[in-house]
């Protein structure tokens, strides 16, 4: 009898052992990245959006990355569902990845609710299931993030973006404005009804024939394969547009590839202005005289960043939400000639 | 009427004998029907013209350039078509060579010639890679350019984000980098400026040129013209009368990466600059073109000369909708009618001239 | 006078499978041999030996009289026997004069701008076909555009062009009309004529005995025997090929009574 205590007590002890090991072991997160800042997180959590490979949404992917590196976490993924070659992104793609990380019980998801209609009900399932949602980019606005059940929306509204071009616009007195829109989405439909609203001319910017003189908002919706992609196939259609319409005065490109391109081409005298910066933007405001008017940054850095924080304060201090069921937004912030060297620093780094 | 042969005669040849006149031998050719399609688009464009430009340097410029991106495409894929074979990879490539360019001159800083010739050297050994896999493995070249076209996109976009400190666009200043000026004025730059035409016409409009003469001058008045059609028609058929079928194939593939490689370079000499995923899509374009001009997606029948009218009817529809003044939301419906248009006239064409011989 | 080909006592074997056994046939200069054989009875095998695509397992191959081993097809092609399979080795989207030269291209100049001399081609197609009695209509029509006979007397006509002494025919007449299968029996005819020899494969012996000066009949792989046109009737050829005794036993059996 004793002695089977005797040996039981072996066979406890080091069990006791490894288990006061282990519960002082915090110093290192288990798997994570390096923890800067001694911060340990054992959070997993999501990024998933509709994004593709191009300037933009690199510098969103380097925020979260960034985010999840500071504060010690693991991300399970960072997707985009435009990543296969399509012109455009694949939402019903995107929804299935949703649900993907909803099935693998993450501990929170960042995530682009491109396709409102499709995704909402997936993540009020992932709200339902404890998983809380921080929507990124697309979906800002309140109706969405309740629809969505989600935290708050990190984003610049696409139409607030839109009216701060347009009211810049009207200031420098070129107002016959042509924008420019080489994809589909609401995202940038809105940011084009943006402008006509800062321009003061309706809600919509309005399809078909720019007229002589402005202030006004035309769309054109460019027809070139994969637009994004081919920047320059894409801007013969502007230059010829411009040609068939000479009253136009103004330029607004809503992907800096396709801003970038136009600059290039020289066409007749126009402002031209685009949304995102990159080093080319940079080059471009920078120059003297500058060949860009201005850029719209919509600091999408930040939209990559903060909702990784946001997730990670819910998640540590139970329910630390942001925003009150509206948007933080993110942007914009209109970069010309005038303020570019203060944000050239980031653009070096790729963090804008 | 002719007089007969006279030996052993007493079948004697069918009695079909009407003389096929001069027209209808032409209507025959393959690129007949592609002609007129352009020509038909061209007619409705310069009719629906709002401001008068369709007709000027201007209008014909901004088509001509249009045109030139795909048609030099158009033509290699078209001829490879003719040889029975498809590659799909071509789009990502046209993007993978420009970014090769772009970053042995911005990150290497190796002189701009060096850096183009290596593009073309990596550009012909993919193809060789596309073409000896296709004939080796026996696999429809759908599908073994399809995992090229993966394979290379992973690159151009892995790439160019790893050196890039994560930008998906690399830029060059001209001024700054050896031979680059030299490489812009031959590839990327433009001639016959004046007052009407103040930017001129791009060179890539002369390298379209280029590539279409030579590739017509190949297919109709060389051997290896000859081969490439009978390996596209029937190849069995060809091998047995000692044509080298699989050379010729796995050449084929190579002239068409090859001119991956020019569009590369032309593009990203036309702007110092290249976009990790630049080209993606345009595959279908090219072949489109090429089947606008008549050239059978089974192999075997066409013409290079239709291939880059196909090409030039995509560049036409492409500006002359913005020309038009039409609404900019039905641009796809409208470039969709055009091409059904223009592969539908091409195809009653060629039926016609078919029938009329029997 | 010595055969130009001659095979003796051959046998092949796929495996387990014995497709010809024993098979001995000679062709001279001048002569029409036909092979006669039902389906399976072995002729494409038999066709592929002679042609060079693959060597026999057993048994002598003599080539003007010397034990002989093609390569390939392309052996063959060089030792003047050409083949016209089935298919006819033609591309039917192609004209008849690029048909006709395929692979054997007159060319003109010198490097990069050595050019297939189309003139040339065009002008001898016409020529050669003319005096095998066919009439293109057009130059630039598709050879998918001719009938079959035609079709078949323009392969036949190019290998004579190309210097065959020795033509092997594969089935020439079997997807043909009556009509036109006369139009290829004239043509055998014609090139015994011009002194060529012709091995004449085929399944109708309907088609074999007006042009055969020697018969050949295969059954399973065997030769059922090997006969000159003096041995040998018609009919008789007939009944050998469809297995005489069984058909009249077939034909007992199926009798009406009236």
């Amino acid at each position: 009898m004793a002695r089977k205590k005797f040996v039981a007590g072996l066979l406890v002890a080091p069990l006791l052992l490894l288990a006061a090991c282990t519960s002082g072991n915090n110093s290192n997160s288990a798997g994570g990245g390096s923890a800067a800042g001694g911060k340990v997180c054992s959070y997993t959590f999501a990024v998933i959006t509709h994004g593709d490979n191009g300037n933009f949404w690199s510098v969103v992917y380097k925020g979260a990355k960034n985010a999840a590196s500071d504060l010690g976490c693991k991300l399970s993924e960072v997707y985009g569902s435009q990543q296969q070659g399509q012109a455009e992104p694949d939402d019903n793609a995107e929804n299935a990845q949703i649900q993907n990380a909803v099935n693998a019980h993450v501990d929170g998801i960042a995530v682009s609710d491109h396709d409102p209609a499709v995704m909402n009900a997936t993540l009020a399932s992932a709200a339902a299931a404890g998983i809380p949602v921080v929507l990124i980019n697309a979906g800002c606005d309140d109706q969405d993030i309740a629809q969505s059940k989600a935290i708050t929306c990190v984003g610049q509204p696409e139409s607030l973006a839109g009216q701060k071009a347009g009211e810049r616009f009207l200031n420098e007195k070129a107002s016959n404005v042509l924008c420019v829109i080489h994809q589909s989405g609401q995202n940038l439909l809105d940011r084009c009804n943006g402008i006509a609203q800062g321009l003061g001319v309706g809600s919509t910017c309005s399809t078909g024939s720019a007229p002589a003189g402005g202030p006004a908002c035309t769309e054109l919706i460019l027809s070139t394969p994969n637009a994004a992609s081919n920047p320059q196939q894409a801007v013969g259609q502007v230059t010829a547009y411009l040609q068939s319409h000479p009253g136009v005065n103004a330029v607004m490109t809503l992907n800096n590839a396709i801003g970038q391109a136009l600059v290039v081409a020289k066409p007749s005298k126009v402002k031209i202005a685009t949304f995102d910066l990159d080093s080319d933007v940079q080059n471009d405001l920078s120059a003297s005289p500058p060949t860009l008017d201005f850029a719209v940054d919509q600091q999408q850095y930040l939209q990559g960043y903060l909702p990784i924080s946001f997730l990670y304060l819910y998640k540590k201090h139970e329910g630390n939400s942001v925003g009150g069921g509206a948007t933080v937004a993110s942007g914009p912030l209109l970069v010309d000639n005038t303020n570019i060297q203060k944000v050239a620093a980031a653009i070096a780094a790729g963090d804008d | 009427m002719t007089t007969r042969q006279t030996e052993i005669t007493a079948a004697g040849p069918d009695e079909r004998l009407a003389r096929t006149s001069g027209l209808t031998r032409a209507l025959r050719r393959p690129a007949f029907g592609a002609l007129l399609g352009a020509v038909v688009v061209f007619v409705l464009f310069a009719v629906t013209d709002q401001q008068g430009l369709w007709l000027t340097q201007t209008g014909f410029e901004s088509w001509a350039q249009q045109a030139s991106f795909y048609g030099i495409m158009a033509v290699p894929v078209g001829l490879l078509m003719i040889g029975g074979e498809f590659d799909l990879s071509t789009g990502g490539m046209t993007g993978f060579t420009a970014i090769i360019t772009a970053l042995l001159i911005s990150k290497l800083g190796w002189n701009a010639w060096v850096a183009i010739a290596v593009t073309f050297v990596v550009a012909g050994l993919v193809g060789l890679l596309n073409g000896y896999v296709v004939v080796k493995s026996k696999l429809p070249s759908f599908i073994v350019t399809l995992a090229t076209y993966f394979v290379v996109r992973g690159l151009s976009i892995g790439g160019v984000l790893l050196v890039n400190n994560g930008q998906s666009s690399i830029s060059v200043a001209t001024g700054t980098h050896s031979g680059l000026a030299s490489a812009k004025a031959v590839f990327g730059s433009s001639f016959g400026k004046s007052t009407a035409l103040p930017n001129g016409y791009s060179t890539e409009i002369l390298w379209f040129v280029a590539v279409t003469v030579v590739a017509t001058w190949i297919l109709a008045r060389t051997r290896y013209g000859n081969w490439v059609t009978a390996s596209g028609g029937d190849q069995d058929a060809a091998r047995n009368v000692g044509v080298p079928v699989q050379r010729t194939k796995i050449s084929l593939f190579v002239m068409t990466s090859l001119a991956t490689a020019l569009v590369g370079v032309i593009s990203f000499t036309q702007t110092s600059n290249a976009v990790a995923e630049q080209g993606v899509g345009n595959e279908f374009y090219f072949i489109i073109a090429a089947v606008a001009g008549g050239c059978l997606l089974t192999g075997g029948y066409g013409s290079v000369v239709g291939a880059a009218l196909g090409a030039c009817i995509i560049g036409m529809a492409l500006e002359g909708v913005i020309y038009a003044g039409w609404d900019s939301s039905w641009d796809f419906t409208f470039l969709g009618a055009i091409l059904f248009l223009a592969v539908g006239v091409n195809t009653i064409i060629y039926r016609r001239a078919m029938r009329a011989r029997r | 006078m010595t055969p130009i080909l001659e095979v003796q006592g051959i046998s092949k074997f796929f495996g387990s499978v014995n497709a010809l056994q024993d098979i001995s046939l000679a062709v001279q200069a001048g002569q029409v041999t036909c092979v006669l054989g039902d389906n399976g009875a072995g002729k494409s095998t038999l066709i592929k030996i002679l042609s060079g695509v693959f060597g026999p397992d057993k048994g002598d191959f003599l080539v003007d009289g010397s034990p002989t081993r093609f390569a390939s097809p392309r052996d063959a092609r060089s030792a003047g026997i050409a083949t016209v399979y089935q298919d006819l080795a033609m591309v039917p989207l192609m004209s008849v004069w690029r048909n006709f030269f395929l692979g054997s291209e007159p060319t003109k100049g010198w490097g990069p701008f050595r050019r297939f001399d189309v003139a040339t081609a065009k002008r001898l197609t016409s020529t050669e076909l003319k005096a095998m009695g066919i009439d293109v209509r057009d130059p630039d029509q598709t050879v998918g555009t001719l009938s079959g006979g035609e079709r078949q007397s323009v392969a036949i006509a190019r290998a004579i062009h190309f210097g065959a002494r020795l033509l092997i025919l594969d089935e020439p007449t079997s997807a043909l009309g009556v009509k036109q299968a006369g139009v290829v029996l004239r043509r055998i005819a014609q090139a015994r004529e011009q002194g060529l020899g012709v091995i004449f494969i085929t399944h109708n012996p309907h088609h074999a005995y007006p042009v055969g000066d020697r018969f050949v009949v295969l059954k399973r792989g065997k030769s059922l025997g090997n006969f000159a046109r003096s041995e040998i009737e018609r009919d008789e050829l007939v009944r050998l090929m469809a297995g005489g005794a069984e058909l009249d036993e077939l034909s007992h059996e199926l009798e009406r009574p009236v």
